[in-house]
């Protein structure tokens, strides 16, 4: 450029500011002021075509033909597509094939996509894709992800860890063996129930057709360069010629790490065939239909225990329901794996992960990825052994806590800070005077025979970084304008959870800036290139590492011209409120360092990179170091229950968790308090239901129910973090990962239920409470409870021991 | 062409098909985008908007469900008109107290939000100014059913919550939503958006008709003249026809001008006095009518829905399209609530419960309109317990619902049973058998704690000789009949309890009682 922009308005600008550790996020304002624009928000050019899917309508069957012909004369109708007309890649899977773009063959689950119409209007493409005539031959359907695992109808092979307490390798009759040897043996069976994500913005796609091969295409998605990877595919193309875009996500939750590449390939496919600007939106019950959920899983276990109620033994079989494709299922499941243990040495251990194939949607990532239904046997199993030994479940939970001499894992790795467990269940127990509220619980209960209440401490530890090893990876692009201004771009996308705020901060801190003075701007492939998914709750950690690590180069570079430039020595010279400090105090403002480099011609970008160190783990002896560090947490829940009718409340949780040194306490707090309510909601009232045929029925919010503002009483929720305890690993400021680990916090529910409905025998049996425990379980739970304390009546109560 | 105020400013829109919501029409035509689309189901929240009938107060709206016709005369607030770019902040209070209290994060449910919110703040502001005292406990209730029907997923609504509790305390100021003609500033980016989304006005352009009649007459010459065209009023339930089963609607026939239906007036039938409510009665404007008079039936009201439902959904509307799970005709029924139906050739009076056939069967005829429903006046010591199950205790459907009414006789028992239920059979409708052994029993003696196996078992044989339920989606066929005959010791205790309403500290009977006591 000729001349530079004048300095004089910064100058005079307010001082410069570091960003107070709990900046609003970036979009606040955007959002509630409606400007804060989503996919479909955007500006259509003209000439848009509107999208819709034709769905099957049955859940396994060969497809025999399609005759299109109606959807084709539909008015308003521009083009169908089917498998045929793919010009590349048939199938999207997104680590094992399985995914069929458009299904040219065999139907696996009802609602997959068979063909894909491009209108004038949405209405016209959604009316017409009503009009095709599909016809199939029905193959036998399966539902029951048991009945498949009997069968050996696998996505992917079984996998196994299995250890003794003395560290050598295990077989499962080894640890059988130790089973029998055990004080005391319990076995129990457990259905946990999946999860829709319920974004509140659908998968989204507007692809828009550039030059020759090229594409740009805006995707509501956590994971742009996997899509960019996908349409290329699809389309046959040089990934070089495609552009993903992501500015926000109207919420993902892991929803739109693999599932939201269909709808921006099936855009970018119209958008390539007709040269029009595709954009693809699904309506909610086409979304709720056609895309995975979490995972549902069946849980078998023993454990032997010794008198203490101390777990030496523990023999863990979960089964995953992946739905018809591996998708992520191999992963998920290995998580499951990874955290059947939660917050507990398991002494001799196997524990064995099996990924049944069923006709449904591909079951998917859902924040937690299997660890929350990893947790749930483990913490099913803590009450179990309290009601067989006439104890309090906390007593339990401590006992079997990691802890000197047992702080090793099923998988061979150390827990690292493993005393803040302890350090958390007792702070908890001391504030929220767990003792005292037990004994008035009991009280309340004693005086009332229809309305229960119930209480529940329970902790959670979670791995942080991608099982996966080379996802533990990220870049950041950072450039600085001649006006002082700097914009970042980096691999991770914001979904709500502050990601961009985060990552912002980080830039301030290193740079020395006001937050205004740093923009991030979208996601973008062309910008930092092969980047992981925002996922594993490791966006910040990665990308604040990169950004980091680009900011660091940049201010060295500038340091280094500045002691040249002004003749001061090096080592004097800091950033810091806007301006370049010396020995003797301000040299230049931000701005006028920046346009002085700029004419001596210093490079005024910079890009950076992380890679996570010290991972490893061996899936043939199934050991390793698989997790970076460990995430913990705890929290306090009571809860009230009406025996006769199911219904239940949520009256108190108290949380205290573990984010180590908190890059921004607001923005972590809003994660813990929003994943808690969200895995309340998995474990209460989110309830899947298909019916025979395998057609979802719960396909909207009518009748998915998702927690409402009264499910969350006014005060209920009370959320600390835990201070003074950064973390050991030397992540990002020595702060931790924040957005899945608080989603366990909500198994504090459910088992508070399970408290309730056990002291309709005087605390003596605990029962089974399937997940999600909506009214109807917990009434028929509280049936057999009733039932069994009325043949048990004269046996007589053996009182649960309290510590005084 | 329908002429309406839009975030201050008068609007005109060319007449789209009946059907076009007004979500579609806002996000496409009139290019604000700030509203969003959730679900198009009216269950979410996300496309909440203020709307001023004129005459009527600002309440709140699912844009999804209201045909864009509805607009006419009408005052429109999107949240493209809260910020109020004049200020010295361009966020409304609204808005600054989401903003403080880290109340958004992905923002998506935001913009709903901020509108439910800032109908609230001018209600909450309105009341206090006519000297209702509203304490805390009080504003606590107005949020949860402000906010009742407005999901958030990513937050779990603390922060939601404590930014209505201190906007209410007046921390930003005084509300800003308040009168008509107020000139917000119309946003650049609206119309930046309109332009490049003009050449979507293809999909609203109209075919059919939108026939909005003022006077009675008219309406039932338009039922005559064009039978097979739905009436609609709130459209809560009609336009789940038009945005999920896609059905194109070639003419709709709009109730709510008429204004013989939308009142409520005191009167007689049957030699006993009462009110004749119009069909177009909203569940709002019913709610004070019940408070005052059957507060247990206020209480269900306030669990009908959402706000956005209850501000527009009608009580003809629920008791026309004979929903077995419908919350409003179980307690119709209890309370012997009759149906006065009209049409060009005369009208006829019938009892409710006898105007359900089938699932979805009714004895409306295809000319006929139901004009008006009559409620008595509760008598001397009338009793009624209501007790809705549902899967999520606010902004869902009923598993199923019980409503129990009775009278205490002199020496204080329980007498003349009419107990109805929703959610046990194709349709609303009593239970004899169980009204025969309740006048059986003295349900006073019948505390849970004392209730014996026999007597249990004879409730849940009377039970099962009135209903035979499905299994479905929202509960089984097992639950649905324990439930039911569950409610029988819920409803003995809080008579044992009324009996003995000195004595201290009696069992609760229900979480509900908890939850009032608490």
């Amino acid at each position: 450029m000729r001349t530079l922009h004048s300095l004089e308005s910064d100058l005079s600008a307010t001082p410069a500011t570091h960003a107070s550790p709990s900046h609003q996020h970036e979009s606040a304002e955007r959002h509630v002021s409606g400007t804060a624009r989503y996919v479909d928000d955007l500006p259509l050019p003209a000439g848009t075509l509107h999208l819709a899917i034709g769905m099957s309508e049955v859940a396994h069957a060969t497809l025999d033909s399609l005759a299109l012909d109606a959807v084709r004369a539909a008015p308003g109708v521009v083009c169908v597509l089917s498998a045929s007309d793919i010009p590349g890649h048939r199938d999207v899977g997104p680590v094992f094939p399985g995914d069929p773009l458009l299904v040219s063959d065999r139907i696996s689950h009802h609602g997959q996509a068979l063909f894909v119409v491009a209108a004038e209007s949405e209405r016209a493409a959604r009316q017409a894709a009503r009009l095709a005539k599909v016809a199939v031959t029905p193959l036998p359907l399966t539902l029951d992800p048991c009945q498949a695992a009997s069968r050996g109808d696998l996505v992917r092979p079984t996998h196994t860890q299995a250890r003794l307490a003395n560290g050598r390798a295990a077989t499962r009759e080894s640890v059988s063996e130790r089973l029998a040897r055990s004080a005391w043996q319990l076995d129990g069976e457990l259905e946990s129930g999946g999860q829709e994500h319920f974004y509140l913005e659908s998968q989204a796609a507007l692809a828009l057709p550039g030059e020759d091969d090229e594409m740009l295409v805006h995707s509501s998605s956590q994971h742009p360069s996997e899509v960019q990877k996908l349409i290329a595919e699809v389309l046959g193309v040089p990934f070089h010629a495609i552009t993903v875009e992501t500015r926000r996500m109207g919420g993902g939750f892991g929803g739109k790490e693999t599932q939201a590449a269909p709808v921006a390939c099936l855009a970018a496919l119209v958008a390539r065939r007709t040269g029009r600007a595709a954009r693809l939106r699904l309506p909610r019950n086409d979304d709720m239909r056609l895309t995975g959920k979490r995972h549902p899983f069946h849980h078998r276990y023993q454990f032997g225990v010794d008198d203490s109620g101390r777990i030496d033994t523990a023999i863990i079989e979960l089964t995953g329901d992946c739905g018809h494709s591996p998708d992520l299922s191999d992963a998920i499941v290995d998580r499951a794996m990874f955290h059947a243990d939660n917050a507990y040495y398991l002494g001799n251990a196997h524990v064995r992960g099996i990924r049944a194939r069923t006709n449904v949607a591909s079951n998917t990532a859902f924040r937690g990825f299997g660890g929350p239904q990893g947790m749930l046997a483990i913490e099913a199993a803590m009450e179990d052994i309290a009601r067989r030994l006439g104890r309090d479940p906390l007593e339990i939970r401590k006992r079997n806590l990691y802890c000197e001499g047992r702080e090793t894992t099923h998988y061979g790795q150390h827990v690292n800070q493993y005393p803040l467990l302890t350090t958390l269940i007792d702070q908890l127990e001391a504030q929220g005077d767990y003792w005292a509220r037990r004994a008035e619980i009991r009280a309340f209960n004693a005086a009332n025979p229809v309305v229960k209440k119930g209480l529940a401490l329970t902790p959670v530890k979670f791995g942080i970084s991608f099982t996966a090893k080379h996802l533990n990876q990220a870049g950041a692009l950072v450039h600085v304008y001649t006006d002082g201004s700097v914009q970042v771009n980096h691999g991770g996308t914001e979904m709500g959870q502050g990601l961009h705020t985060k990552i912002t901060q980080v830039a301030v801190r290193e740079l020395g800036l006001s937050v205004d003075r740093v923009r991030i701007t979208a996601t973008r492939t062309d910008k930092v290139p092969n980047t992981s998914p925002t996922a594993a709750s490791s966006g910040a950690d990665l990308n604040g590492m990169a950004t980091r690590d680009a900011c660091l180069r940049l201010k060295a570079r500038l340091l280094d011209f500045a002691a040249e430039h002004l003749a001061q020595p090096r080592a004097s010279l800091s950033l810091d409120d806007g301006e370049l400090h010396g020995p003797s105090g301000v040299l230049m403002t931000w701005g006028e360092l920046i346009q002085a480099a700029y004419l001596e011609r210093i490079s005024l970008s910079e890009k950076g990179f992380y890679a996570t160190p010290d991972i490893h783990y061996d899936r043939e002896s199934g050991t390793g170091h698989p997790f970076y560090y460990y995430a913990f947490g705890a929290a306090l829940c009571e809860v009230v229950v009406d025996t006769l009718s199911g219904e239940y409340r949520l009256e108190s949780a108290e949380i205290l968790h573990d984010v180590g040194d908190s890059l921004n306490p607001a923005i972590d707090i809003g994660q813990i308090e929003g994943g808690f309510v969200q895995g309340m909601g998995w474990l209460t009232t989110e309830e899947l239901k298909w019916n025979e045929d395998g057609r979802l029925l719960t396909d909207g919010p009518a009748t998915y129910k998702i927690p409402a503002i009264s499910d969350v009483p006014d005060g209920a929720i009370t959320v600390r973090l835990l201070e003074g305890h950064p973390n050991s690993a030397a992540s990002i400021y020595r702060s931790k990962a924040v957005g899945e680990p608080p989603f366990m916090l909500a198994i504090s529910v459910w088992a508070a239920l399970r408290d309730a409905l056990a002291s309709l025998t005087d605390y003596r049996r605990a029962v089974r409470l399937d997940t999600p425990a909506t009214p109807e379980r917990v009434m028929l739970a509280a049936r057999e409870q009733r039932d069994w304390q009325e043949q048990h009546a004269t046996a007589g109560a053996e009182p649960t021991q309290v510590p005084s | 062409m329908i002429d309406f105020t839009l975030n201050g400013h008068a609007r005109r829109l060319p007449a789209p098909a009946p059907g076009t919501t007004t979500l579609e029409a806002l996000r496409t035509s009139l290019g604000h985008t700030g509203t969003k689309e959730g679900c198009a189901s009216g269950d979410c929240g996300a496309c909440t908007i203020a709307l001023q009938v004129p005459g009527q107060p600002m309440t709140t709206v699912n844009a999804c469900l209201m045909p864009a016709h509805q607009l006419q005369d009408c005052e429109l607030i999107t949240i493209e008109g809260l910020s109020n770019e004049t200020a010295t902040s361009s966020l409304s209070p609204v808005q600054q107290a989401l903003v403080t209290t880290h109340a958004s994060q992905c923002g998506f449910c935001t913009p709903g939000i901020a509108m439910s919110l800032a109908v609230l703040h001018a209600d909450h502001q309105l009341r206090s100014a006519e000297g209702e005292s509203l304490d805390a406990a009080r504003r606590d209730q107005m949020i949860d059913h402000a906010l009742g029907g407005n999901l958030c997923r990513c937050t779990g609504y603390r922060p939601i919550r404590e930014a209505a509790h201190r906007l209410l305390q007046g921390e930003f100021g005084p509300a800003t939503l308040l009168s008509s003609g107020q000139a917000a500033c119309q946003p650049a980016t609206g119309e930046a958006n309109s332009a490049s989304r003009r050449e979507r006005d293809s999909e609203l352009e109209a075919s059919g008709t939108f026939h909005r009649p003022t006077r009675l007459e008219e309406l039932l010459a338009l039922r005559a003249a064009h039978p097979q065209a739905p009436l609609i009023a709130g459209g809560t339930d009609l336009m789940l026809e038009y945005t999920q089963r896609l059905r194109d609607f070639p003419a709709l026939i709009d109730t709510t001008r008429v204004a013989a239906l939308g009142t409520i007036e005191e009167g007689e039938h049957a030699g006993q006095a009462g009110w004749w409510i119009g069909a177009a009665v909203t569940y709002r404007q019913l709610m004070p009518l019940l408070r005052e008079h059957y507060p247990e039936g206020a209480d269900l009201l306030t669990r009908l829905g959402s706000e956005q439902i209850r501000n527009r959904g009608t009580l003809g509307g629920n008791i026309g399209n004979a929903s077995p799970i419908g919350d409003m005709p179980p307690l119709l029924i209890a309370l012997e609530a009759y149906l006065q139906l009209m049409s060009v050739d005369g009208e006829r009076i019938l009892k409710l419960e006898d105007f359900f056939l089938d699932y979805k069967r009714t004895q409306l005829m295809p000319d006929e309109i139901i004009h008006s429903l009559f409620l008595p006046r509760p008598v001397h010591n009338q009793r009624l317990a209501v007790h809705k199950l549902s899967k999520r205790r606010d902004d869902d459907i009923s598993t199923l619902l019980g409503v129990f009414a009775w009278r205490r006789d002199a020496s204080g028992h329980a007498q003349h049973w009419r107990v109805a239920f929703g959610g046990m059979a194709g349709i609303p409708a009593r239970a004899p058998h169980l009204e025969a052994l309740l006048s059986r029993e003295t349900l006073e003696s019948l505390t849970p704690a004392q209730l014996d196996t026999l007597t249990r078992h004879r409730i849940e044989q009377a039970i099962q000789a009135d209903f035979s339920p499905l299994s479905d989606v929202r509960g089984s066929r097992e639950y649905r009949l324990l439930a039911a005959s569950h409610l029988v010791p819920r409803v003995a205790q809080r008579i044992h309890n009324e009996r003995h309403a000195t004595a201290p500290l009696m069992p609760l009977e229900s979480l509900d009682a908890y939850l009032a006591q608490s």
